[in-house]
């Protein structure tokens, strides 16, 4: 049984572990002679003693009455010649041997049910538990099917949100754009207001604001880094037009590299 | 057959050697062991009813007195075999004689009270007294006391043998009267019979109601002494 056990296991007088291994389980037949398997009901008997074979036997020669008289003439010559007396004790047999068969003819079955009963109740706990453990790991199976489910729907979420923040950017964007049309064309205004008033008023206030114009075209063409173009007028073409038209001549064709 | 009423409490010996340890260990073959869990029916039966009779005698014991719960239910189930083993004809009861019983009672009570006595001496002896005695009366209880106590192992014994031999030996009478009425008048014999069967079940009943009681006693003593 143990005997591929090495060393310390083998210095017992009993090794540890014979015991235990001469009781094993469903490996191999229950006893160790080769005897066939018991069958599920026993012989069947009449008066609980005789088995139907001796009554077919005797069934060819002497019919069904057959063993009957053969039983009946036995019990009366046991009786005629005393080999059998009746004593005391025969009627205390009577009555005893009597109440034990009333009482088996009459709750025999229901107590071989009370024990099938008991053994199904013993099986059914264990078979309870074992689908309850089945059901739990079927239950996880089935959440983390639909978890997975779940995960596949998330790139929805992921486009909703670079969508959100693409538009936020684009509005930021947007919003500085305006505010540097917004700053340019004040300057611009300024510039024209100053023409005007030159123009009015005279050339020698307009020579005195000409280095700050020049100064404004160059804050026009720091932005070419972004591709914005921002074409501002020349001296000369700002000295032609009038007050009233400037606005309409300023072109700014604005472009944005994100739609390109 | 039988010559008078009390050959059937003979002690059987074959050809000089003694039958009666056969007798005696016959009742073991009538519960078997079962390694299965599914058993069959007759083993299931057997389980059951050990469970229900162990669980309902040990519950009242604590752990020290739990560790005698082999003994008590070997004891029971011994007791209630031969008792009813007994009640079939020509068959020989061992619990019928005084010898076994009181080899039975007398190392199971001295073990009890030796094991109280050695554990809680303090505890063990106040026994003797009962609660709340006036004064006067002290000696004088504590006298009866010690004799009630040594009579229990006695006592144990002799209400096992004397039930299960009164009991057969009525049922032989009753028989015996019976056989005797058969010739005389008829239908009192019939109302003999009647009454014979009657004490058979009141026989079998006697039969597991004295193993129980026994074992019943043992264990209060155990428990008075845990």
């Amino acid at each position: 049984a143990a005997a591929a056990a090495p060393s310390l296991k083998n210095a017992a007088l009993l090794r540890p572990g014979v015991l235990q291994a001469t009781r094993i389980f469903h490996t191999g037949q229950p006893n160790l002679a080769p005897v066939p398997p018991l069958p599920e009901h026993g012989g069947k008997v009449r008066f609980g003693l005789l088995p139907e074979e001796f009554f077919q036997f005797l069934y060819p020669k002497t019919g069904v009455t057959g063993p009957y008289v053969l039983g009946t003439g036995l019990i009366l010559r046991l009786l005629s010649k005393e080999i059998y007396a009746i004593t005391p004790e025969t009627f205390s047999v009577i009555s005893t041997i009597g109440f034990l068969v009333y009482i088996v003819k009459k709750h025999g079955a229901s107590v071989g049910e009370f024990a099938d009963k008991l053994n199904e109740q013993k099986i059914a706990q264990l078979e309870e538990v074992k689908q309850a453990s089945i059901k739990q790991i079927q239950d996880a199976i089935d959440m983390e099917k639909s978890q997975q489910a779940l995960v596949q729907k998330r790139h929805y979420l992921f486009d909703v949100q670079r969508n959100n923040i693409a538009m936020a950017l684009e509005v930021t964007y947007r919003e500085q754009l305006h505010r540097v049309y917004r700053e340019v064309k004040n300057r611009l205004d300024y510039h024209i207001s100053v023409q005007n008033y030159d123009a009015s008023e005279g050339t020698r206030a307009h020579d005195k604001l000409g280095g700050e114009a020049c100064g404004a075209e160059h804050l026009c063409t720091a932005g070419e880094g972004n591709s914005r173009q921002v074409h501002c007028r020349s001296k000369a073409a700002r000295k032609e037009g009038s007050s009233s038209a400037s606005y309409v001549n300023t072109s700014i064709p604005i472009k944005t590299a994100r739609n390109s | 057959m039988n010559e008078n009423l009390f050959t059937s409490f003979i002690t059987p010996v074959i050809l000089g050697l003694p039958l009666v340890t056969l007798i005696v260990l016959f009742p073991s073959l009538l519960f078997p062991t079962s390694n299965r869990l599914v058993s069959n029916r007759f083993v299931t039966l057997q389980q059951w009813m050990l469970q229900l009779v162990s669980k309902q005698m040990m519950s009242i014991h604590n752990s020290k007195g739990q560790t005698w719960t082999l003994m008590l239910m070997s004891l029971i189930l011994f007791i209630g075999s031969t008792n009813l083993l007994g009640l079939l004809p020509h068959s020989f009861t061992p619990t019928t004689q005084l010898s076994m019983n009181l080899g039975m009672a007398i190392p199971l009570w001295a073990g009890a009270v030796i094991t109280g006595l050695r554990n809680k001496t303090k505890a063990s002896l106040a026994h003797f007294l009962p609660q709340g005695t006036p004064t006067p009366l002290i000696p004088m209880l504590v006298i009866i006391e010690t004799i009630s106590l040594f009579i229990q192992p006695m006592a144990l014994a002799v209400r096992l043998t004397a039930n299960i031999t009164a009991g057969h030996l009525l049922i032989h009478l009753i028989g015996g009267a019976t056989l005797a009425l058969m010739s005389i008048s008829t239908t009192t014999a019939l109302i003999t019979f009647t009454i014979l069967i009657l004490l058979t079940i009141l026989e079998f009943a006697v039969a597991m109601i004295q193993a129980y009681v026994f074992t019943l006693l043992v264990s209060l003593y155990l428990h008075d002494n845990t």
